[in-house]
């Protein structure tokens, strides 16, 4: 049976429900409202946000629920990104955290990881003021406090 | 000395750090910290360090980040305790710490080297981190390459097992070279330490390719920088290494 799914602005999406359950918000309230034809309101997220979220969900549509794999160890990292998802976080940057928060509120753990895999890929290689410019983030430390942090922050490097 | 076992956690005195949510875009919502951090889980301490020279948010970020403790945990075992900093976090007292240490730590596997028994190629050395993104051709977001000039220090084992899936050219102008036993060993002194270069049939008389000779010390050593490292010794990163502590102990006071 199919689900109406509402954006922010109003646009109707139709589902198919085990492509909506992908979100476990929506899944929640699935089953606490029960069998209903009423429209699903998602009041965070834009059309344009929601219809990359369901490609991802309907292609996803028959993966096994993630088991838990927060080992909390440090040492059990991946990077590795799948192809297919890879292409589909070929998105400009403001698109790729419209869709971190949206899988973040529509809690869909895959989406959101790989989401924050590609952020961290784009982190890795560079250096302060080059993730400064990739992001558009204000370098807000005072001279004083840059030098402070130069002495107590810097992981093997200084020589 | 000040007194270490004074209240080891206090409010901070400076101005407020934004809490709940800041913001790395410059337009609407912002990313929660609770993502920030999830970004953050894969990266390497390197990486973190630099991430949290960016800005006050990605310092607040990376500083209050609960990894630090567990790697603390990883390197000197479960039961080990620190004296954290008065005034700060728990999380940045650690991070302090281990940076402090960072020269003796493997970035990935984190364990704790030690300048007294290790020989230097059993030290962290720096490694191209590995990249496990396999499209890199069509897809510029992820194709962008990774700056060799930063890389993630590993320890021998981790060096090993990364050179193992991504082994290291065999540099030209070795593969046409021949070159007599003894020269060869000259070369690579600690080579014998290898049986099959120990027990293998050789004769001092005769000339041979250096090609197996340079792989066996790379597994020896973990790669060319281990090669490297076996040549010199570690009193820089000891030095380094202490001065930084000793600048830990006495931020404590």
């Amino acid at each position: 049976m199919p689900v109406t799914l509402t954006s922010l602005d109003n646009q109707e999406f139709k589902v198919d429900k085990e492509v909506a359950e992908r979100s476990i918000l929506i899944k929640n309230m699935i089953e606490d409202v029960g069998e209903s034809d009423a429209p699903i309101p998602l009041p965070n997220v834009s059309a344009a946000v929601l219809t990359k979220v369901i490609e991802y969900c309907e292609h996803h549509r028959n993966d096994p629920v993630q088991v838990q794999d927060e080992t909390d160890d440090p040492r059990k990292r991946s990077n590795d990104i799948e192809e297919w998802d890879m292409k589909f976080m070929q998105v400009d940057q403001e698109m790729l955290f419209e869709i971190i928060l949206a899988a973040n509120y529509l809690d869909i753990k895959p989406l959101l990881d790989v989401g924050c895999k590609t952020v961290a890929n784009i982190i890795k290689g560079k250096t302060p003021e080059e993730i400064r410019k990739a992001f558009n983030i204000v370098n807000d430390f005072t001279p004083e406090e840059e030098a402070q942090i130069k002495k107590e922050n810097e992981w093997a490097e200084d020589r | 000395m000040t007194d270490l076992d004074a209240p080891i956690v206090e409010p901070v005195k400076t101005e407020p750090l934004v809490q709940n949510e800041p913001t790395i875009i410059r337009s609407k919502p912002g990313v929660p910290l609770e993502v920030w951090q999830r970004i953050c889980d894969y990266l390497y301490p390197s990486q973190l360090i630099r991430l949290s020279k960016v800005s006050s948010l990605t310092q607040h970020a990376v500083c209050n980040l609960p990894v630090w403790s567990k790697v603390f945990a990883l390197t000197h075992g479960e039961k080990s305790r620190l004296h954290l900093l008065p005034k700060l976090p728990d999380s940045q007292s650690y991070m302090y710490y281990m940076c402090a240490i960072s020269p003796k730590v493997c970035e990935q596997c984190f364990k704790n080297c030690d300048f007294e028994t290790d020989r230097p190629s059993a030290f962290p050395l720096p490694t191209i981190a590995p990249s496990q993104t396999r499209c890199t051709k069509d897809i510029t977001y992820h194709g962008e390459p990774v700056d060799k000039t930063f890389t993630v220090h590993l320890c021998l084992e981790c060096r090993r097992e990364f050179f193992d899936i991504k082994p290291e050219p065999i540099p030209k102008d070795i593969v046409k070279k021949m070159d007599s036993y003894s020269n060869i060993i000259a070369r690579y002194p600690d080579i014998l330490e290898v049986p099959s270069i120990r027990d293998g049939v050789y004769s001092n008389s005769m000339n041979y390719s250096e090609v197996i000779f340079l792989t066996a010390a790379r597994v020896l050593h973990g790669g060319d920088v281990g090669i490297i490292a076996s040549r010199q010794t570690t009193e820089i990163q000891q030095a380094v290494t202490s001065r930084r502590l000793q600048q830990y102990v006495s931020s404590g006071n």
